[in-house]
């Protein structure tokens, strides 16, 4: 293909993808019923939790907090995006069902620009939701050692966390074409989360617990976070940050465009 | 009670245990997420029964009521549920045509809700029991806490009912389940 038509259609890609993006994006924002739940349960256990677990800071084992507030405030944002990045493979989900996915494909729209479109949405929901639960915790005690930068890197990692788990919860409603299957894998995000370091430190946990927090995914994307909170805004938490995160949505990326092209071929 | 109110409400616990046979679907959640909770906040805040004054040094003993106490009020609520099915589907009308005591509407499900918390308390005391809960008062203590269930399901029954008396389609269902979690 000669280089001006590669750059014509990549042009046109782009423009394809900000069109749905924008579209996926106000989908979730006209919709507050779908997103306020995945704000509010999150900060509300954050909440209880301090009240509950507020002397739990002095334990053995237990890294060295300023609040309890400020050890929660990674698994308050883990917690959040992983249940909002399930509205947005919902939502996939349901343009399957009723047939715009197919008006899709029947329009000359890239492909790519399909999933992508979808999926910059609930990237930009995670990358707000990060904000809006660093900015709400941070008076009553969620300090965040590394500062104004580990604030930006935190919402950078929120963001990359919304689309890994999004392309995941993506490759389900291609697979199965179904809102309802979607929505069933929201327990297993569940059984995740509570079996992770989201919630208390894993040099604290014992035996089996700690075996299964430790190989984990989700322990490693709230760790990586909480460095940012606790260690200051070094290179190592940094890195455990963005690129955990960054790996595991590269892995979820090309398990969502596999699942695209059997969709495709199917059709 | 009338023995009318009695013979109805029997009929009623036995469609109730059936459908839940029919439906395992339905139930299963309200038996599974206890028994969840139970497990992973043993393992997960394991270190609090290291706090000083912590009342025991088994935290599935601290959690298992907790377990508990989530089966049998989802238990409960569901009885809402089911009865805005059952009044969307026209068979509550049919029910208050038949020849039978209102309060058997009530009484029948509630016992049935009952039986199926017993169900879960069973289940939860055997799970936790495996896991190493060993209660200070032994038989008392699974006594006491089964009445604490039956008691805490009644109360989600009755609000259950109310939110399903009152609404009368699943909006009713919808704030049942946000006000509990």
């Amino acid at each position: 293909m000669p280089e001006t038509q590669v750059v014509r259609s990549l042009s046109t890609a782009i423009r394809q993808t900000i069109a749905l993006a924008r579209r996926s994006t106000l989908e979730l924002f006209r919709q507050p019923a779908l997103v306020v739940p995945s704000l509010i349960f999150p900060l509300f256990f954050s909440f209880l939790g301090n009240s509950s677990f507020g002397k739990t800071t002095s334990l053995p084992g237990f890294p060295q907090v300023s609040s309890y507030l400020q050890f929660q405030l990674a698994g308050t944002i883990t917690q959040g995006v992983l249940f909002g990045s399930v509205t947005g493979a919902a939502a996939l989900a349901t343009d399957i069902e009723n047939g715009f996915f197919d008006r899709l494909l029947a329009s000359p729209t890239s492909r790519t620009s399909i999933l992508f479109g979808r999926l910059a949405g609930s990237t930009l929901f995670g990358a707000l939701e990060t904000a809006v639960f660093i900015l709400v915790l941070l008076p009553f005690g969620a300090d965040v050692a590394a500062g104004v930068p580990g604030i930006i890197a935190m919402t950078i990692s929120g963001a990359l966390i919304a689309l890994a788990v999004g392309a995941l919860m993506a490759s389900v409603a291609l697979k199965t074409g179904s809102s309802e299957a979607v929505q069933g894998t929201f327990p297993l995000l569940f059984i995740l989360l509570f079996f992770s370091s989201a919630f208390f430190p894993r040099e604290t946990m014992s035996g089996i617990y700690r075996t299964i927090a430790g190989l984990n995914p989700i322990s490693h994307l709230v760790e990586g976070l909480r460095a940012l909170s606790l260690e200051g805004f070094t290179a190592s938490a940094t890195a455990r940050a963005i690129l955990v995160p960054l790996a595991i949505a590269i892995f979820a990326l090309l398990v969502a465009q596999t699942q695209l092209r059997a969709r495709l071929r199917a059709n | 009670m009338h023995s009318t109110t009695m013979r109805s409400a029997g009929q009623l616990i036995k469609r109730s245990l059936i459908n839940t046979r029919r439906l395992p679907s339905a139930f299963l959640p309200t038996l599974a997420m206890p028994i969840f909770n139970m497990v992973s906040f043993s393992g997960t805040f394991f270190a609090l029964t290291k706090l000083p004054g912590f009342p025991t040094d088994r935290s599935v003993n601290w959690f298992m009521p907790l377990g508990l106490a989530m089966g049998s009020a989802f238990s409960g609520v569901g009885l809402g549920f089911s009865l805005i099915r059952d009044l969307e589907n026209g068979f509550y009308d049919r029910m208050r045509m038949a020849p039978t005591t209102r309060i058997s509407l009530i009484v029948g499900p509630v016992l049935a809700t009952w039986i199926r918390v017993t169900l879960v308390t069973l289940i939860v005391f055997g799970a936790g029991t495996l896991l190493g809960a060993r209660p200070t008062a032994g038989v008392l203590s699974y006594l006491c806490s089964w009445i604490a269930a039956l008691g805490i399901s009644t109360i989600g029954a009755g609000w259950g009912l109310g939110l399903a008396y009152r609404f009368q389609d699943m909006r009713g269902a919808a704030i049942c389940s946000s006000q509990f979690s």
